[in-house]
């Protein structure tokens, strides 16, 4: 009964009690192993976290980052880390629940599609960065 | 969460999930208060809207918190009758949070 592995729980005989909007948005299947759910959660919850940390550069740069930047790019810097703060904290959402529901009908888990955006949006905004800092500064 | 309370309703998971999963989620609503207070440095500039994320979020960080009480009760017990109820309500209030202060953010600076 104990064991991490899903091939050998037994699905609880009685239906969960959840509300209606759990039911709807979950859809069917059985209960994934709870260890599961709340590893589910707390990949959640660090994206989350990676949203905020976007989030704080984002207002940051808009607040602090005067004298270093001109406005307009000043500007674009923190609208695009305020973007993709809420592209993470959006996606972090949807990847949640499918997971849970591909847990849920012991489906293959989903590709994290923000992964390879991410990167590669990293790896531009380091590109123009040096970009400016060798040819912007002067 | 007490002491007594954390003793009487101990599971037997050896990787601490409940536990790790309740931290994190503390560590995400700090860091979500925290992430707020940089809002108020706008307030000389854009006024009292600087002061709506902080409201927004030091009431769902409450709300969230109010409910992780009794999550992580629910946890406890879960992992002995093998289900953990999905916490959605907590998802999509945290999820939707965060994209409110992203929206307030942009608004903002395009502003001015």
């Amino acid at each position: 009964m104990n064991s991490p592995d899903p091939g050998n729980v037994t699905p609880p005989a009685t239906p969960p009690d959840r509300d209606r909007l759990s039911t709807s948005l979950l859809g069917g299947g059985c209960e994934p192993d709870p260890r599961f759910t709340l590893a589910n959660e707390r990949t959640f919850l660090a994206w989350i976290r990676t949203a905020l940390a976007f989030l704080a550069g984002g207002i940051a740069v808009e607040a602090f980052t005067g004298d270093v930047f001109s406005p307009g790019l000043r500007r674009a810097v923190a609208l695009s880390l305020l973007l993709l703060a809420m592209l993470v904290s959006a996606s972090a959402c949807v990847r949640w629940l499918k997971v849970e529901r591909a847990m849920r009908h012991r489906k293959p888990l989903p590709l994290p599609v923000l992964v390879p955006i991410l990167s590669l949006g990293g790896a531009l905004v380091a590109a123009g960065l040096i970009v400016f800092l060798i040819y912007g500064a002067s | 969460m007490s002491r007594r309370d954390a003793v009487s309703l101990g599971h037997d998971d050896p990787g601490l999930q409940p536990e790790r999963t309740l931290l994190a989620w503390r560590r995400t609503l700090l860091t979500l208060i925290v992430v707020c207070t940089i809002f108020l440095r706008w307030i000389p500039h854009y006024g009292l809207i600087a002061l709506l994320p902080i409201i927004v979020s030091l009431i769902a960080s409450l709300l969230i918190q109010i409910a992780l009480n009794a999550r992580y009760r629910k946890s406890a017990r879960g992992l002995k009758n093998e289900r953990v109820p999905a916490p959605l309500r907590e998802v999509v209030v945290l999820g939707g949070t965060v994209m409110v202060l992203s929206v307030v953010g942009i608004y903002a600076v395009l502003l001015g």
